[in-house]
């Protein structure tokens, strides 16, 4: 009796769960979007440099001015030039001027640039804005002995201070050696220019 | 209570690390390094000779010497080193049967720099009329080009016009419009004298008839070298 009543209660259980399933069956259709992000490469580096420091007159060249690479990245971009002045004296004036080429793939623009020296041991830091004249007093006697002045002397973009890939813009570094510089020292320097994507700048 | 500290802190997290992601900006650097070297502006006096330098006697007389034009007292002026009258005219110059004074010229090095920046020239025996020719060398020992640009005679600054103008500077020491020694000064002044090269001249000294017996006449003449971008005669010609 017990056993025919437990059988007929499991029959009705499995008939109304298959009655169920049925109700849920719902046709479906699943659409997938696979996204893939390739980063581009915010890349610059100077691609020509060159001064124009010339003879003081035919046959009589009183200073020197070397331009040359100093430091590479890893991929074998120049991104540090070294200029070395030689004699210079009083009213010496050479401008330095180097190509900076969007190597990358994002546009560029100059986010920073800014002067570095050490003075008694301690290193300085100064902004330096484009077209602007900034003195700098590297014996540390009150006096500005040299000053310098950055700006764009070429932008070939006619687009200010961006930089597109494949483009580039000729920064020139005017340096001028003034009154209270001293015999025979050694004035050292270092400019650093930051370029940054060009959206967050 | 406790759980409340315990929200704090990622809070406080997701904040510095919304912060950190909008700071996030690719960037790269180019660098500049930059060395001035100085040079430096150095003159000498290589050379400075007299043409009376042995002392009599000696075959070689000496020489009379007489200005062609003398000064008067609105010519003087006191420059703190005696008054000095600087005069057109010439020197007219004979030479004479006996050898009685001499002379003789040194060098010296004043400021310890190793080069020789000051001459000396003594007059031994001297009288009135006495003339001895000083001759001079300048080098551009420095490394960057020079210009003499002034004389400086007594506290009386010259320039090249003025030498040509007017080249007898007489100087009377004691302030009563009689000078007692003369100098005939000749250019070194706006020729543009590059490192390694020198300048030569030659100047007159006269004992004049107001020198007094057993007197000492200090004749200075400073020659001021400058940079050549920055001498009064740059750019002349």
């Amino acid at each position: 009796m017990y056993i025919g009543k437990s059988i007929m209660g499991i029959f009705l259980a499995l008939v109304m769960l298959a009655s169920m399933s049925i109700a849920l069956a719902m046709w479906s259709e699943t659409l997938k979007i696979n996204v893939t992000v390739n980063t581009g490469e915010v890349d610059v580096a100077w691609t020509e440099y060159w001064h124009n420091d010339t003879e003081e007159k035919p046959g009589l060249d009183v200073t020197k001015v070397y331009v040359e690479a100093e430091d590479w990245d890893e991929e074998g971009d120049i991104i540090k030039l070294n200029v070395t002045i030689d004699n210079a004296y009083p009213c010496y004036n050479v401008s330095i001027y180097g190509n900076v080429s969007n190597i990358g793939t994002i546009p560029v623009k100059l986010l920073s640039a800014t002067i570095k020296y050490t003075i008694n041991a301690e290193e300085q830091s100064d902004p330096l804005p484009l077209d602007t004249w900034v003195d700098l007093d590297l014996d540390n006697d009150s006096k500005a002995d040299i000053n310098v002045f950055l700006e764009i002397s070429n932008d070939a973009d006619c687009d200010g201070i961006q930089i597109d890939p494949g483009s580039f813009d000729v920064y020139e570094l005017t340096i001028h050696v003034k009154q209270n510089a001293t015999e025979l020292t050694t004035y050292f320097f270092e400019i650093e220019m930051v370029f940054a994507q060009w959206n967050e700048v | 209570m406790n759980l409340k500290k315990l929200l704090v802190l990622p809070i406080f997290l997701i904040l510095i690390s919304s912060i950190s992601v909008a700071l996030a900006m690719w960037s790269e650097t180019l660098k500049i390094n930059v060395t001035v070297n100085t040079g430096e502006v150095d003159a000498e006096i290589v050379r400075a000779y007299v043409d009376d330098d042995i002392p009599p006697p000696t075959i070689k007389p000496d020489y009379n010497g007489t200005p062609n034009a003398w000064p008067n007292c609105t010519n003087f002026n006191y420059t703190g080193e005696g008054w000095v009258a600087v005069i057109k005219g010439d020197i007219d110059f004979e030479e004479l049967d006996k050898d009685v004074a001499w002379a003789e010229a040194w060098t010296e090095d004043t400021d310890g720099d190793g080069d020789n920046d000051t001459a000396y020239v003594k007059i031994h025996n001297g009288y009135p009329g006495y003339m001895v020719w000083l001759s001079l060398e300048v080098d551009n020992v420095g490394t960057i080009p020079i210009f003499i640009d002034y004389y400086v005679v007594n506290g009386t600054t010259l320039t090249k016009e003025e030498i040509e103008e007017n080249n007898l500077v007489f100087l009377d020491a004691n302030g009563n419009c009689e000078p007692e020694v003369l100098i005939q000064l000749y250019n070194l002044l706006g020729e543009q004298i590059d490192p390694g090269q020198g300048r030569e001249s030659s100047w007159r000294i006269v004992v004049l008839q107001p020198a007094s017996e057993n007197s000492e006449y200090v004749i200075s003449v400073k020659l001021v070298a400058v940079q050549w971008n920055e001498s009064i005669y740059y750019g002349k010609k």
